[in-house]
């Protein structure tokens, strides 16, 4: 188990300096940078004004003009300068506004964060109980409406859910459910922004771990352990509670672990729509201003969660099934 | 003949809504400044017939002009008698002092320079001062700054300061503005960061850079002497662009990127209202304690003689659109803007909401911009162009038949200077057999088999484009292309020097209105100019294009043997004859000081444009201006008035107020 940790662990920064080859590549290969869209955006757009920009925003040490991807050495070698400072804690500057990366990485990761880690326990608080629900009850009106929830809530997008919630109370009753944000500052309308948010991006993982939950149980409800402790008379609740459910949540919990990482996703557009400042919204607004800083940065730390998350989930099956051993 | 299916698609009514949109998202993301909407008066009802006959064109265009005259008096003087100072008790206007206004910021401001930020209107213009505003629907001049001016001769112009103008007590420790701070501001406008390069500032604020001749003279804290090196006529309607302010140096020389972005160096100014607190997710303003009194009431004037009635205010970043609708129908923000007339009835009854409706005089539409270094050789091609397309079915469908001709110099916000309607309608002549003939017989199908149009893919409808399209089709019998897309790729796509371009025609924004009557005819119509080709080729008397043309130049090896140098020498050897030419007209109307011989030259140069058909072709704008306000916000002035400049318009009247 140790080794396999210590392999794991290993494997971890050689897939994030892997992702972050290919988002620093990527991102000069599309065309457009910085001094282009902020020349364009102040009404000037004309070459000399990008040219000067580039300058001052060094984007112009490695030419394009050289080759598809610019001078090779020359952007091999600003790679590493950047991977570098990162090393030293330094992401760069961000462009807009003028501030250092780092300053605002910390910060809206830890908005993204508890986005992320309620909307988990909305997903997983709804969608478990549903689906188990749902594999108990198999045939009858629960376990129909159950399932109706969980197609419902898979079919609908979210940001749909999102804009309606948004959208309609200020239109019929003049009022918003999402308020300002105010950050910490006042934690009731924190939580309430964020609450709401989270049940708008858990609520689509919330049907599929349903549908998962369901499936996963009723094989296990099949199996012929739990069809022996039947007959020796076993009350059906510690059937459910100590045979069936355990060994039934190593699938919802493999699915639940991959969608904690799909949820990042799911926030770049959530927390745009609920005006969250978190490393979602950050990240399309760069993309857009092509701050390549900002990209790099945001893209590294969404690497770097997701392979810690796969990690976690992984180490987490031995605990849940004594079985698997690595 | 019988319609095709498409042929019926195709003259569905649009949406305002739509168009509006996509036009606004067009227009930012090509960097033209505001995708306003508007314009003046009717038309025929475009319908699907290629033209009316020549006797209902100029009885429609006659009763045109008649209701262009009608709209901008009545705006002028409801803007005169619209003025609350004079009705109103001391003990009313007393209540009327206080609140914070409360706007949503649909991005975080690209930057605090005054003299180059132009994303954040309501704070540089609320926090910085210029010499005066201009009102364009009164045609008049208002002391703000400066006290007084006098254009001792074509290229002298005195400004006397007003006494007791301060900075914020952050801004240089509140001391007293000197004639010295307005010439270290305009000596260092051209070469402010994001403005060095700029052709289009160039245009217009030449006359004025040190850089090309111009000096300022100081003879004492409270005169300032330019010395231009030009005449240029639009010289002091320049000065009424928010982005001509004074800041203070010691605040700019402290920054060592040479500009105001970092928040840090903020407080610069000496405007009503000072940055409190900027944030990423809010910018909130208190009031300047130091702002300078306006004791002349001038007749129409929106300032009061103290302060504005309003406290502070607070600008908070709602980057998605329906959560900033979301805000304002809640009431928590006050201001929203404009609306489509979809949007504005959608609205009516909505207890926070506030529509006000009045003729728009900006002619901020959208264009259809030609890849010059393509068309310039084929003038006869871009005629068929021309006549390919259905300008009243333009009209009819996209503008939902509320719209009207546009030209070079905006026809409702500059009549004297601009074409009459019947004029236009002569250069853009809707002919679908003619064009098809014209093409064919100049070799159209080989030369151009396919046309590209590049789009924004963040655009919430391209219709209006594809309108355009589908008459290049139908007549032309034409395949366009149309490439989506995000906007930094959009903005590439739109640069780069002449003969490089990847697209044959771009419907790009034109700018919302300008003081400025001869702006949109340089901006966006010369090939020299940044709107035609959409990044000029000369800065400073200097081809900036060199690089690729000039053996001598040091960076030739990489650009001019290159195939695309090759294309832009190719491009340069005709565009250049015909910018020169638009510049002669350019520069011989701005030296002129006769107003009539003024506008007969703009007109001149008008009517060349049209007829060289290249490398721009104005859209019909709209007729009517729909404004959404909150409704406790008070003593506003209502379209067109809301719409003048940032210096003049809402951004810095002083007599709005909070309600309750």
């Amino acid at each position: 188990m140790q080794a396999y940790i210590v392999q794991r662990l290993i494997l971890i920064p050689l897939t994030i300096i892997a992702v972050s080859i290919l988002v620093f590549v990527f991102m000069r290969v599309i065309p457009g940078d910085a001094a282009a869209v902020r020349c364009g955006a102040s009404g000037v757009a004309d070459q000399t004004c990008i040219e000067g920009l580039r300058r001052e925003l060094g984007l112009d040490i490695c030419d394009k003009s050289q080759n598809f991807f610019g001078d090779v050495s020359c952007t091999a070698e600003q790679y590493w300068k950047w991977v570098s400072e990162i090393f030293g804690g330094d992401f760069g500057q961000e462009i807009v506004p003028p501030k250092p990366i780092a300053d605002q990485l910390w910060w809206r990761l830890g908005n993204t964060l508890q986005l992320g880690m309620l909307s988990i326990v909305v997903s997983m608080g709804i969608g478990i109980p549903i689906g188990i629900l749902s594999a108990i009850r198999a045939g009858k009106l629960s376990d129909y409406a159950a399932r109706l929830f969980a197609i419902l809530a898979l079919s609908v997008p979210n940001f749909w859910i999102g804009t309606l919630i948004v959208a309609l109370p200020a239109f019929f009753w003049q009022q918003r459910w999402v308020p300002d944000w105010t950050g910490w500052a006042d934690p009731g309308t924190h939580m309430r922004i964020l609450v709401i948010a989270a049940l708008v991006l858990g609520i689509s993982s919330a049907g599929y771990l349903a549908r998962i939950a369901r499936s996963s149980m009723l094989e296990v409800m099949r199996s012929d352990y739990v069809r022996t402790a039947r007959a020796k008379g076993l009350r059906e609740t510690i059937i459910i509670v100590r045979h069936t459910f355990r060994p039934s949540m190593i699938t919802v919990f493999t699915i639940a672990g991959l969608q904690f990482s799909g949820i990042l996703g799911g926030s770049v557009i959530i927390e745009q729509l609920f005006t969250i400042p978190g490393l979602g919204a950050w990240i399309v607004n760069n993309v857009g201003d092509r701050d390549f800083q900002v990209i790099q940065a945001t893209a590294l730390i969404f690497a770097t969660w997701f392979v810690i998350i796969r990690l976690l989930v992984d180490v987490g099956y031995t605990y849940i099934d004594p079985r698997i051993r690595y | 003949m019988k319609e095709s299916y498409w042929g019926k698609y195709w003259r569905r009514r649009v949406s305002r809504r739509r168009v509006l949109a996509g036009g606004a998202t067009l227009a930012a993301g090509s960097a033209a400044i505001l995708a306003g909407c508007g314009d003046d008066d009717d038309d025929d009802g475009g319908s699907a017939q290629p033209a009316a006959t020549q006797a209902a064109q100029e009885q429609q265009a006659a009763a045109e002009e008649e209701a262009t005259e009608a709209a901008q008096q009545a705006a002028a003087e409801e803007t005169t008698a619209d003025e609350p100072e004079e009705q109103v008790s001391e003990a009313e206007d007393r209540s009327r002092y206080g609140g914070t206004l409360n706007y949503s910021l649909s991005a975080y401001p690209t930057g605090f320079d005054p003299s180059i930020t132009i994303t954040f209107p309501q704070g540089m213009s609320t926090s910085y001062s210029q010499m005066m505003a201009f009102s364009i629907i009164e045609d008049q001049f208002y002391p703000d700054a400066a006290q007084s001016w006098e254009q001792v001769d074509p290229e002298t112009l005195v400004f006397n300061l007003r006494e007791g103008v301060r900075y914020n007590p952050e801004g240089a420790g509140g001391r007293e503005v000197t004639s010295e701070d307005w010439a270290f501001n305009l000596a260092r406008y051209p070469d402010a960061r994001a403005n060095r390069g700029s052709n289009v500032n160039e245009l217009f604020f030449s006359f004025m850079d040190p850089g090309l001749g111009a000096t300022f003279d100081t003879p004492d804290n409270l005169t300032l002497t330019i010395n231009q090196n030009k005449a240029f006529a639009s010289n002091l309607r320049a000065f009424a662009a928010a982005s001509l302010v004074v800041a203070a140096p010691e605040r700019i020389m402290a920054e060592e990127s040479g500009d105001l972005g970092q928040a840090s160096g903020i407080n610069a100014g000496t405007g009503p209202y000072m940055f409190e607190d900027v944030s990423e997710t809010r910018v909130t303003m208190k009031r300047n304690p130091n702002y300078y009194a306006h004791p002349e009431q001038l007749p129409g004037t929106r300032y009061n003689v103290d302060m504005p009635y309003i406290d502070a205010m607070e600008h908070v970043i709602v980057t998605d659109g329906a959560a900033r609708q979301a805000r304002f129908l809640a009431g928590d923000a006050d201001y929203y803007g404009a609306v489509s007339k979809i949007d504005a009835d959608a609205w009516e009854g909505q207890p926070n909401v506030n529509i006000e409706t009045g003729p728009a005089i900006d002619d901020g539409g959208i264009m259809i911009q030609l890849a010059a270094a393509k068309w310039t050789p084929y003038p006869e091609l871009s005629r068929a162009l021309s006549m390919a397309m259905d300008w009243d079915g333009y009209i009819d469908v996209v503008l939902s038949g509320e719209g009207r001709r546009s030209a070079p110099v905006s026809p409702t916000a500059f009549p004297k200077y601009a074409l009459s309607q019947e004029e236009i309608r002569e250069y853009q002549v809707y002919d679908p057999q003619g064009a098809r003939q014209l093409w064919e017989a100049n070799n159209g199908p080989e030369i151009f088999p396919e046309l590209d149009t590049t789009v924004a893919a963040w655009a919430p409808d391209i219709s209006h484009v594809q309108f355009i399209g589908q008459s290049f089709e139908d007549s032309l019998g034409v395949q366009v292309n149309y490439n989506p897309l995000e906007l930094a790729t959009y903005i590439a796509s739109a640069n780069g020097p002449t003969g490089t371009k990847d697209w044959h025609f771009f419907i790009a924004g034109n700018n919302a209105v300008s003081t400025m009557p001869d702006w949109n005819a340089l901006v966006a119509y010369t090939p020299d100019g940044y709107g035609a080709i959409w990044g000029g080729n000369w800065y400073k008397g200097v081809n900036i294009s060199d690089p690729w043309v000039n053996p001598e130049n040091p960076n030739y090896a990489e650009n001019g043997g290159s195939e695309a140098g090759e294309a832009v020498r190719a491009a340069l050897e005709i565009t250049h004859p015909y910018a020169r030419e638009l510049q002669d007209y350019a520069d011989r109307q701005a030296a002129t000081t006769d107003d009539d011989e003024r506008a007969e030259i703009l007109k001149e140069l008008q009517r060349r444009i049209f007829t060289r058909y290249c490398c721009t072709f104005p859209l019909p704008t709209q007729t009517t201006k729909y404004v959404a306000l909150g409704s406790r916000l008070k003593g506003l002035p209502v379209p067109p008035d809301i719409d003048q400049t940032a210096a003049f318009g809402m951004w810095r009247a002083h007599n709005i107020w909070l309600e309750g």
